[in-house]
């Protein structure tokens, strides 16, 4: 069998397989939180919640209260991957806050997002 | 881009370089293993090649460590961030690449001896072969084509070894354009041009269809990720126009007194258009997204 006829039968083989192949998805995106972005909430919270679209590793959740100093939540970054990640949080006065998180998608890749809710 | 990114992109940057010589060196050990003359350059080519990519290799690892932790340099060895990515992709993608080093520096050892037929060139092959397999699969451990299927990262592991090879191979056709007879470096450089025929060919294609799996043809014109598509497109196209330069144009003409002067000068161009494919590819994996 000539280089050449190898050649173009391993390209064959790949674009075969190429036409029976469907492109990729988007990244992955916090689908869910509790809060839920925006949220007005009367009750006091206690936790936050986040849920992702597919398992990432949550690296970093970061509670700030608007014109105030970050608060110590006290996270600890997960080594497997998960979608759902429970936060407590201390005791928190009525204002704004904003949640900043940071992940490690199943790509390796960095993922930073925030959302924010108010408390009464 | 903050100086995390910078320091990433410089980082893997380098890991494609190294990883590139690594292969390139200890697969031109095998195949010109009868040239006695650059024996000796190729093995300290290929050691320090090693060398180089068991340094980038962590030292793309801590980077990465450090953007996760945010805490300035201290934070590339926090701990607490060193134990999670150690158990995430990132060290998977670590270990697959030592590992595959370390196969390679065992393929570098078997060329020692002066005769290597028989059972040991046999051994040699089968490390040469698992070593490129680790290295290439460690790529697609983590990136873009973890979204998709086994079909893919085998394509990218395949894609990997055979840019890494092709470039890697570089300074080797240097040093037989430089120390061997015409005679020889016309007969060495013509089976090499045989050899990346196909590889070339492999290559684009598999390029080709993972840039298609990931992106359905979509946004190359209108992205971040399409404009470093492009990039990348025109210098694999340059440096296809240099190799077929190489192969009809120079090479042929190499005992015919043609100058080896004018072949060493295109094969550094080739080089340095070959480290910008791999900047152009560290871009695309690192910083840009076909969905981002």
């Amino acid at each position: 069998m000539s280089s050449t006829f190898k050649s173009l039968l391993s390209a064959s083989c790949l674009m075969l397989a190429a036409l029976l192949a469907m492109p990729a998805s988007a990244h992955t995106h916090l689908a869910k939180s509790q809060p839920a972005d925006g949220a007005i909430v009367q009750e006091p919270v206690q936790e936050l919640m986040l849920e992702f679209a597919e398992p990432v590793r949550l690296m970093r959740v970061d509670l700030t209260k608007a014109e105030g100093a970050p608060i110590n939540i006290d996270f600890v970054p997960s080594i497997g991957p998960g979608t759902t990640y429970d936060v407590a949080v201390p005791e928190l006065a009525p204002g704004d806050y904003r949640v900043h998180w940071m992940l490690m998608g199943a790509d390796g890749h960095k993922v930073t997002g925030s959302f924010s809710f108010s408390q009464r | 881009m903050t100086e995390w990114d910078g320091l990433t992109l410089l980082a893997r940057w380098l890991v494609y370089i190294s990883l590139s010589t690594s292969i390139g060196g200890a697969i031109s050990l095998r195949l010109l293993r009868r040239q006695e003359t650059i024996l000796p350059r190729l093995r300290l080519y290929t050691l320090v090649s090693l060398m180089l990519g068991f340094f980038t290799s962590t030292l793309y690892y801590f980077v990465r460590v450090g953007a996760f932790a945010e805490a300035g340099l201290a934070g590339m060895f926090d701990p607490v961030m060193r134990e999670v990515l150690w158990n995430s992709p990132v060290g998977g993608e670590l270990l697959s690449r030592l590992l595959g080093l370390c196969v390679l520096f065992a393929a570098l050892i078997l060329t020692l001896p002066t005769n290597r037929s028989g059972r040991m060139g046999a051994v040699e092959v089968l490390s040469l072969l698992l070593g490129c397999l680790l290295l290439g699969a460690s790529f697609a451990r983590t990136g873009h084509t973890t979204q998709l299927d086994f079909f893919a990262s085998a394509l990218l592991a395949l894609h990997v070894v055979l840019a890494t090879w092709w470039i890697g191979s570089i300074y080797p056709l240097w040093l037989v354009t430089h120390r061997l007879s015409r005679e020889r470096a016309r007969h060495v450089l013509e089976r090499f041009g045989e050899l990346a025929i196909n590889a070339v060919v492999l290559l684009v294609i598999a390029g080709g269809i993972l840039l298609w799996r990931l992106t359905g043809g979509e946004g190359l014109l209108t992205t971040p990720y399409g404009f470093w598509v492009v990039c990348k497109g025109a210098l694999v196209a340059l440096i296809l126009v240099i190799a077929a330069y190489h192969r009809y144009q120079l090479v042929p003409v190499l005992m015919d007194g043609g100058s080896r002067h004018q072949l060493k000068k295109s094969l550094a161009l080739e080089k340095v258009v070959g480290w910008g494919i791999f900047g152009a590819t560290t871009v695309l994996a690192t910083l840009v997204g076909p969905a981002h």
